[in-house]
């Protein structure tokens, strides 16, 4: 601080003595001034600091907050996908986003703008693979914000950047389907949302698991230099570590799945079918080892797929079964001991059931057919004589153990339970279209799992496919198994798998309905089947449109497979058989299914 | 009281007589040269005790503080080395892990079924249907089973997709309900759909020819 000298006095002037007595020249008067002034200020000063400290405290340090802390987000990983032996389905990797802001690019460049926004489309489609023309024409467009490609890799992303330094990079989470269409109607896909920030399960498994796989998102509160996400040392506050999604494991095979997706499509394209699904389980586990529709799509490419290609039709999509279900009947029968396999049977070319006539597929006057050649040789009228021994409830009580009319279980999206009517709703003539598989729907599931409680020895395993799954911690675990379920006594199950080979023989005069089925070396046991649709123009059976279903194991003793198929209004005259002979041939050489040198018995399906 | 006295300058006179005679005045002149020295000397020595003692502390103060500037700036060059060092290891770190990820996902692409099929083809693989297997008995003997046969390249996969003409309502076709679709003209069966080819043949159902497969292709 500055003081002013004091003003010099006249001399010999007596502090008393003097011309004018201004108070203003009095020192102590103008010491008590300042000393007034400055309390006066310190007051104020005071005040505002009360004020500040106290009543304006919180918004202050609220909007301070507001300028400098920032909330950082910490991705969480999602977790990714594998097959039963580790092969990997899906799973992420760190990508770039390359956007751009043309209009600033028109603001620095002046004239050259646009020569230099086409070599900058040019070298990013060059990296990307992505289409020059059309990110040209997005470039020349008057917007702040276009995003020219979105899933880079970090390295060429970088090199782009330093090329051109007016684009930008967005971290985004890409998720990589390195099998493409493999499995894909059961993983889906999940695709990036610029909303969530975030990968978002779509469809499929990636979506009904989105929780598990997601993960949860850690964040942290700090302060950051403006404008940049620099944290300033020191200044974090609050931080939550991003948890890792978990791993999930599929009980599919990849190989497996490859072959039958690729059969399944070769066949439906030879066949004409609309559309087919077919499912592989293993015997023991009830695992499911493949589950294959003819369509499938790529999830990495889900924006152009095909709609129609997206479902999993092998789980949503019931159909009616056709003659697959005899077994039902079969079972139900040898369970309650009213027919034994070499009963033998006067069949008549058709039969009465309340007021319908069910006629055998081809025209016969009264045969003697043993049981097993009504089931191989897929008799609508012994069935259903059969089935009047059988009973009603008898019937109702098997289809519900075998798990028809139930959903599986298996934790895949969209699954549907198929329909049987309610035991209480059946009339007279209900009974003469369920045992040959008419009147009910059930999935390709459904059916392969009925045949897999046959396999079982009569413990019907409702199948899974997800074995289990793999914590942010790595503890893995094993997800939890279906209870089994007992639908047959033992000897009934075998005598029933004995029945079904019948159905692959070939030999002259007692041929089955498979025999395209079976596979050299190896005993088969399974079922045809052929359903008739419903014409959507006349709500009536069409003549024309059938659902061909095909199920059965291998081998047919000690089953280690059980397949199921089912293919959608096929050309007329197609089965399925082959197709299982194709699948049951891959998989007795992949899997080294130990050849049966004796060949087996015939069995007698017809007396002549 | 003959003692002269010997005004010193500043003394007020006559204020200190009594101990004048109590003790002899220290007159400068009076005292001997090795006294004055002594009291020099005394002096000098208290001050240079002092002063080591000073000069000390301040060395060891000096010497603190240089070691303290000298640690200082050695550890924020080396805190300031460090840090290039940790960028330069977190960078080989990113690049070493966006290599890793880029060879995972190679790998992982090469290695899938669908890459592996094709590949195999295009060396002239061909996938077998059914091998006739050699089964060594016990004995020794060895059996033959299937009927072993060239193994021949498989016709072009037929494509996925439905044929165009097919309706597009394949994709959801509605269940139907079960209940309602019961017509009672409904005939189950196999050969239903094969009625007049089957009949004949026992039921036996022929596996499609390769030749009209092909209506499907392209």
């Amino acid at each position: 601080m500055v003081y002013a000298p004091p003003r010099p006095r006249p001399r010999g002037q007596g502090p008393r003595g003097g011309r004018r007595r201004s108070p203003a020249d009095d020192p102590r008067f103008r010491l008590r001034l300042a000393w007034v002034a400055l309390a006066a200020l310190l007051l104020v000063s005071g005040a505002k600091l009360v004020v500040v400290q106290t009543v304006q405290a919180g918004s202050l340090t609220a909007d301070a907050e507001k300028q400098r802390a920032s909330r950082i987000v910490i991705p969480a990983e999602r977790g990714s996908i594998t097959d039963r032996d580790g092969t990997v389905l899906a799973f992420s990797t760190e990508s770039k986003a390359l956007v751009t802001n043309p209009r600033l690019i028109n603001k620095i460049k002046g004239d050259a703008a646009a020569d230099y926004k086409n070599r900058m489309a040019d070298a990013v489609a060059a990296t990307t693979g992505g289409d020059a023309a059309e990110l040209r024409r997005a470039l020349a467009s008057d917007r702040g914000y276009v995003v020219m490609a979105t899933a880079v890799d970090p390295g060429p992303a970088r090199a782009l950047r330093e090329q051109f330094p007016e684009i930008a990079e967005e971290g985004r989470e890409a998720r990589q389907y390195p099998n493409g269409t493999l499995a894909s109607n059961i993983i889906g896909a999940a695709t990036w949302s610029a909303d969530a920030q975030k990968l978002i399960g779509r469809i499929g498994l990636e979506s009904s698991d989105d929780a598990l796989l997601a993960g949860r998102d850690g964040f942290q509160i700090a302060d950051t230099a403006e404008g940049s996400g620099t944290v300033i040392p020191g200044s974090v506050r609050s931080e939550q570590a991003a948890v890792s999604g978990s791993d999930v494991q599929l009980t599919i095979d990849s190989d497996l799945q490859f072959q039958v997706q690729r059969m399944l499509a070769d066949f439906a394209g030879r066949s004409g079918a609309r559309s087919g699904s077919a499912v592989v389980l293993d015997r023991a586990s009830g695992e499911v080892l493949a589950l294959a529709d003819n369509t499938s799509f790529d999830p990495a490419q889900l924006l152009s797929a095909d709609p129609n290609s997206l479902g999993n039709k092998g789980v949503t999509t019931p159909f009616e079964p056709g003659s697959v279900n005899k077994v039902v009947t079969m079972a139900a029968a040898l369970e309650a001991g009213v027919a034994k396999p070499d009963d033998v049977l006067s069949v008549p070319g058709s039969i009465e059931v309340a007021d319908r006539t069910i006629k055998d597929a081809w025209s016969h006057g009264v045969d003697r057919y043993t049981l097993t050649g009504v089931l191989a040789k897929s008799s609508n009228v012994g069935t259903l004589m059969t089935a009047q021994k059988v009973g009603e409830d008898r019937f109702s009580d098997m289809l519900a153990k075998l798990g028809i009319g139930q959903k599986t279980g298996i934790g895949l999206p969209g699954e549907s339970a198929g329909r049987v009517p309610p035991r209480a709703t059946w009339s007279g003539s209900t009974f003469g279209n369920l045992p040959i598989g008419q009147g009910l729907s059930m999935t390709v599931l459904q059916m392969a799992g009925m045949y897999q409680a046959i396999a079982n020895d009569g413990v019907r395993i409702p199948p899974r496919i997800v074995t289990a799954t793999t914590g942010p911690d790595g503890v893995r675990v094993p997800a939890e198994a279906a209870e089994p379920v007992r639908a047959m006594s033992e000897q009934t199950a075998r005598t029933l798998r004995t029945m079904l080979t019948a159905v692959t023989q070939s030999a002259r005069g007692q041929a089955g309905t498979g025999p395209a089925a079976a596979v050299p070396g190896y005993e088969v046991a399974g079922k045809t089947g052929t359903a008739q649709q419903v014409d959507p123009n006349t709500g009536a059976y069409s003549r024309s449109q059938y659902w061909i279903t095909f199920a059965g194991m291998l081998p047919a003793q000690d089953p280690r497979f059980v397949v199921g198929i089912m293919l959608d209004a096929p050309r007329g005259g197609t089965s399925a058989a082959p197709l299982f002979h194709d699948i049951a041939s891959y998989l007795a050489q992949r899997d080294a299914v130990p050849v049966q040198t004796a060949p087996a018995p015939v069995q007698t399906l017809q007396i002549k | 009281m003959s003692t002269p006295v010997i005004e010193r300058p500043g003394s007020t006179p006559g204020t200190r007589p009594t101990r004048r005679t109590a003790a002899p005045p220290r007159i400068p002149a009076q005292r001997g040269p090795g006294d004055a020295r002594r009291v020099a000397d005394a002096r000098r020595r208290t001050a240079a005790r002092d002063n080591t003692g000073r000069a000390k502390f301040v060395l060891v103060v000096m010497v603190l503080l240089v070691s303290g500037l000298v640690a200082t700036l050695w550890l924020s060059t080396a805190a300031a080395a460090d840090s290039y060092a940790l960028q330069a290891a977190r960078q080989r770190t990113a690049a070493l892990t966006e290599q890793s990820e880029a060879l995972r996902k190679e790998v992982s692409v090469l290695q899938s079924p669908g890459s592996l099929a094709d590949r195999a083809a295009a060396q002239g693989m061909v996938t077998v249907t059914d091998p006739a297997r050699l089964v060594v008995a016990p004995d020794g003997s060895v059996a033959v089973v299937g009927e072993p046969s060239a193994a021949v390249a498989a016709a072009p996969p037929a494509p996925a997709a439905p044929p165009a003409g097919t309706p597009a309502a394949a994709g959801a076709p509605a269940a139907p309900t079960a209940g309602d679709t019961a017509d009672p003209r409904a005939e189950g069966g196999d050969a239903a759909a094969a009625a007049p080819a089957a009949g004949a043949a026992e039921g036996t159902e022929q596996e499609v020819p390769a030749g009209t497969g092909a209506a499907g292709g392209n």
